[in-house]
């Protein structure tokens, strides 16, 4: 018990460590919540911006002028509203209107090239922009074509459960945390390895056994590696308001299984490598942040498409499984077999590297120190 | 139990250890007294380190036995590792701990009970005179300060067997003091003593018996005075002096005399037997009535010895 | 040259490292640039999508028959798999035609059609797309199946005609712009880091004790140590530029491209800059890395590297432009849709390439800053 209360000191002192290992998921959460707030609270995009050539001779003017200034909004706002999706300039002039367009100060342009046709939209890309202005145009032509409007369609949602594609990050980010959190542990357990450093090498021939002395270590670094994913998980459902789903418990449950997954990377890192302090730390960071891509912290679709083309790499990738066990969670029940499988696997992986890891670090004797 | 040399704690019977083409220790044998302070005295690179981490079992050996208290020593040999305590060349502390949790966390890897740990730590601390460095961290201490941290650290568990690797590297003279007093007192209250030095003076005040390693082998053992009676020189007269060439030659032509080496002002005379020889060259100069400054004699010294028998100064190779 | 000489011989025993990290940033580019979903050039006619029709009546047929032309229908083994899909954007809508769909929109009933989809907007631009036809054939209603699916089919024919004034290969363009966009990445991460570990050896107490007691000044020694950094900076850039001519092929040695590798130049310049003032300010990997990672993955998502800048809050916007990455960014991709290149259209792209110089300067100007105040200290 005091040998814990000691490495506990020990630990903590080291302030540039636990900083970075507590401190960086939260400065990583904070930037993905600026970066995707206003998808995560969307309050409505801004207008399409449109500039309608008015030609009064066309006999189909007056009826799209009446529709598109329907849906244009006030002058001067920002957001859509209702059924408001257009910010128009009404102009009555075409080479003004393809002037602005060229400079990128509108996104499509609608004029009439002679008095029977229906008009025409001038774009300068294929975006998003471009289809909804598009979209509205069809439905007016088709409209007209028929010669009635249209009723709505009887569409009704089948989705049972509102899940937010950009969770994903959050997910990586909750990964990435439980694998750098190893950090900790390669730390601590280089103090304790003779080959790494004098009290190492003082401890090794002590009379306490290098199991009792190695268990008690990870110990230490396990707890203290809960303590700072509990205060990221605070800050992400207290302060920033996300929400994990309704399956809390196991959120947690299941980020406990990642941190000792971190924990075995740790450990291996430290018995395995035969290198110095500044390249283990090289390594994993390395390993977390390769596996954390290829979970999707730099974009969800690159999980999805790692899964569907090389799905070796993610199912023995900690970041991707820990990042589909809570996407797993959210997405389906709990008892689903994608949420166990991912567990079992977490245990897989760090009996693994736990094995490894003992094996090296059994070895008694050295060649050289 | 098997059967040990009567009274050896320890014994190391031919050692052998090798790194790919170098061989750091070569069929080294040898044992270690109960009580006694074992010398191992070298120059840099001669072996004494890696042959104390053999002992240790922190490293691997090519051939050898090594027995400590009558048993094999293993690395999971713990109620042989409680009897030992080190003090390594590096100093081995955390520097995350204040100087008396150090102690108190090291005395704990061997001592169980909480109190029995405290009251030790509270005495090696004296020992080494640091009681008044409790609460510092070890970055706030010098570099002789540090040292003795080092070794509390190393004995506070009062263990039967000690190994001090080089302890008194880059410090000053006074903590190198404070030391050997603290491991005469080590021995004197029972504690059997292994020294790895390349320093002589050191072994000379401290050691028993004392090994001298070259190479990884064996090149002399014995007492202090053992070892001194193998040099060819037995006294050494050293005179500062204005000499004529033929004063220098009637000074070589003295009996017993084997050596003279004068550079102008300093003369050094070497003789094979130590018999009045002070007494005679006085006498010389007087009746020669040459004047003389400073003028002393000494024993050999172990560098001496090293040097007839291996060619190279102890120090600085 | 003596710093140069430890420099070069700190980065041939950390080359392993080195390499494995611009690996690791070479497999990212390239899958990067592979992902098919590609947020940044839309195009609702190529979404994927999944229908389950359990009507197999005229109508359905002639329904999925529309949506064929006009989206990518996919198939799906599974439920698990196909909520993956939804909810990764791989599918942006899965439609349910429930049996008897076209027997009651025949006798004027409008009825229900079920679906999923995603929160993005092309999946609502595809909800638009199965809207249309569904409200299309009930206007007709009540009508037999065959009579619906001829007036309907006639009327979702017509569309709206889209001329792209644009002359340039947009596809094409756009993943050059993704390709060197995500270079601020590369280059931040990988290049700093490389940089940042060759010269963490010049940082330990020792070493730089023994090199303030010198007879060379830390200027002589700062400036041989930034051109070591410059020297291993510039084989990392030809290495991605390199990987960047096999991925995108032609388009490299277009206007665009010429003068977007100029762009990733002048801030490669900058990133060892960058790199140099980090490694003067810490001394230790650990503290090191995550900076390393919070700076080049931070500025990315800010920057409008990994997600559209115009996804982002406008609040967001405005704090990237204190990043020299924004300007980098930005450059490339004013230059996707430049079509013309003069002093007027190229304006922009130098007033960004300015700042970047600038901004280059300033750091060089801040690390002798610090390394001065640290040699007196």
């Amino acid at each position: 018990m005091k040998r814990l209360l000691y490495n506990f000191k020990i630990t903590f002192k080291n302030k540039e460590l636990i900083f970075w290992a507590f401190g960086f998921p939260i400065i990583m959460a904070t930037l993905f919540y600026g970066a995707f707030s206003s998808l995560i609270n969307y309050d409505g995009m801004e207008p399409v911006k449109i500039a309608f050539v008015e030609n009064e001779e066309n006999q189909l003017y007056p009826v799209y002028n009446l529709v598109i200034h329907s849906l244009s909004v006030e002058d001067g706002a920002t957001k859509t509203s209702d059924s408001k999706i257009f910010a128009t300039t009404y102009i009555n002039n075409r080479e003004s209107a393809e002037t602005s367009l060229r400079k990128d100060e509108i996104d499509g342009m609608i004029y009439f090239d002679n008095a029977t046709d229906f008009p025409k939209l001038m774009v300068m890309t294929n975006s998003l922009n471009s289809t909804i202005i598009q979209n509205v145009m069809t439905e007016i032509e088709q409209s007209i074509t028929a010669g009635h409007t249209f009723e709505p369609a009887n569409l009704k949602s089948a989705g049972d459960q509102k899940m937010d594609y950009i969770m994903v990050e959050f997910y990586t980010l909750l990964a990435m945390a439980c694998l750098y959190g190893g950090m900790i542990a390669t730390k601590a357990l280089d103090k304790n390895l003779a080959n790494m450093t004098s009290s190492g090498r003082r401890i090794a021939v002590s009379a306490v056994s290098k199991a009792k002395i190695i268990l008690g270590t990870l110990l230490t670094s396990y707890i203290i590696q809960l303590i700072g994913l509990a205060i990221l998980f605070v800050y992400l459902t207290m302060v920033l308001h996300l929400d994990f789903g309704p399956h809390f418990p196991m959120v947690v449950f299941f980020t406990m299984v990642g941190a000792l997954t971190g924990l075995a990377l740790g450990t291996f890192v430290s018995a395995v490598f035969k290198v110095n302090e500044n390249t283990k730390d090289g390594i994993l960071t390395g390993i977390t942040m390769l596996g954390c891509f290829f979970g999707g912290m730099m974009g969800p679709s690159m999980k999805y498409l790692v899964d569907s083309t090389i799905p070796i790499v993610n199912k023995i990738n900690p970041s991707a499984i820990i990042s589909d066990g809570f996407y797993a969670l959210n997405a389906f029940d709990p008892d689903s077999n994608r949420f166990w499988l991912d567990v079992v696997s977490l245990f897989i992986i760090t009996s693994i590297l736990s094995t490894v890891s003992i094996i090296v670090l059994r070895r008694q004797k050295y060649d050289s120190i | 139990m098997s059967k040990t040399t009567a009274g050896s704690i320890i014994e190391v019977k031919n050692l052998t250890k090798k790194y790919k083409e170098l061989t750091a220790i070569d069929n080294l044998s040898f044992d270690v007294k109960k009580g006694e302070i074992l010398g191992l005295l070298g120059p840099n690179g001669s072996g004494k380190s890696t042959t104390i981490n053999c002992i240790l079992s922190l490293l691997k050996f090519d051939q050898g036995e090594i027995k400590i208290l009558g048993k094999t020593m293993a690395p999971d040999a713990l109620d042989i590792k409680r009897e030992i305590g080190v003090v390594f060349q590096d100093v081995a502390v955390f520097d995350e701990l204040t100087v008396w949790e150090n102690v108190n966390y090291f005395c704990g890897l061997y001592i169980n009970d909480k109190e029995t740990c405290k009251q030790y730590t509270e005495e090696a601390l004296k020992l080494v005179g640091l009681e008044d460095f409790k609460k510092f961290l070890p970055k706030k201490l010098s570099g002789g300060l540090l040292r003795r941290l080092n070794i509390a650290c190393g004995i506070a568990h009062k263990p039967k067997i000690i190994f001090l690797d080089e302890p008194t590297v880059a410090v000053d003279p006074q903590s190198r003091n404070n030391i050997l007093d603290g491991i005469k007192k080590l021995r004197d209250d029972g504690a059997t003593i292994i020294y790895t030095t390349h320093y002589m003076e050191e072994v000379e005040i401290l050691c028993d018996r004392i090994i001298i390693l070259d190479r990884g082998k064996i090149i002399a053992a014995g007492t202090n005075d053992s070892l001194k009676d193998l040099a060819k020189v037995k006294e050494r007269i050293t005179i500062e002096a204005e000499l004529s060439t033929k004063i220098q030659a009637k000074i070589a032509e003295l009996r017993d005399v084997v050596n003279v080496k004068y550079d102008g002002k300093t003369m050094v005379i070497s003789y094979k037997d130590a018999r009045k020889n002070l007494a005679e060259l006085v006498s010389l100069l007087e009746s020669s009535r040459i004047s003389y400054g400073k003028i002393f004699s000494e024993r050999p010294t172990l560098n001496d010895v090293f040097l007839e028998l291996t060619g190279k100064e102890l120090r600085d190779q | 040259m003596t710093a140069s000489k430890a420099y070069f011989k700190i980065v041939r025993k950390n080359l392993w490292l080195i390499i494995m990290y611009t690996l690791i940033l070479c497999i990212c580019s390239v899958m990067n640039m592979h992902s098919e979903i590609n947020t940044t050039n839309f195009e609702a006619a190529k979404a994927n999508i999944v229908v389950f029709d359990n009507d197999h009546s005229e109508l359905s047929n002639a329904f999925i028959k529309y949506l064929d032309e006009r989206t990518d229908i996919k198939n799906f083994k599974d439920d698990d798999s196909l909520q993956d899909a939804l909810y990764y954007g791989e599918i942006y809508f899965v439609l349910y035609i429930d049996a008897g769909y076209g027997e009651q929109i025949s006798q004027g009933i409008n009825a229900e059609l079920r679906y999923k989809q995603t929160d993005q907007s092309a999946s609502m631009l595809v909800g638009t797309i199965v809207n249309r036809y569904a409200k299309v054939a009930y206007s007709f209603a009540p009508n037999p199946q065959s009579i619906i699916v001829e007036k309907t089919n006639e009327v979702v024919a017509k569309e709206a005609e889209v001329t792209i004034a644009s002359s340039l290969d947009v596809n094409k363009l756009s993943d050059l712009g993704l390709y060197f966009n995500f270079l601020n990445y590369a280059l931040l991460a990988g290049l700093v880091f490389a940089v940042s570990f060759a010269t963490l050896g010049f940082k330990r107490t020792m070493v730089k004790k023994r090199m303030t007691v010198s007879a060379t000044s830390y200027r002589t020694t700062n400036r041989q140590i930034l051109l070591c950094n410059f020297m291993l900076g510039s084989i990392l850039w030809l290495v991605y530029i390199g990987i960047g001519a096999i991925l995108v092929g032609d388009m490299l040695f277009t206007t665009h491209g010429l003068i977007m590798i100029a762009n990733s130049a002048i801030f490669m310049v900058f990133a060892m800059a960058f790199a140099f003032l980090l490694s003067n300010l810490f001394s230790s990997a650990s503290v090191l890395l995550p900076i390393i990672n919070v700076v080049s993955i931070g500025s990315s998502f800010i920057c409008g590297v990994f997600i559209p800048a115009e996804w982002m809050p406008s609040f967001i916007n405005s704090l990237a432009h204190i990043l020299p990455s924004y300007y980098y960014v930005n450059s490339n991709y004013r230059l996707i849709e430049m079509e013309n290149f003069s002093i007027e259209t190229m304006q922009p792209i130098i007033l960004n390439a300015s700042i970047l110089i600038a901004s280059t300067i300033a750091i060089i100007i801040l690390n002798n800053y610090i390394s001065k105040r640290k040699q007196e200290s």
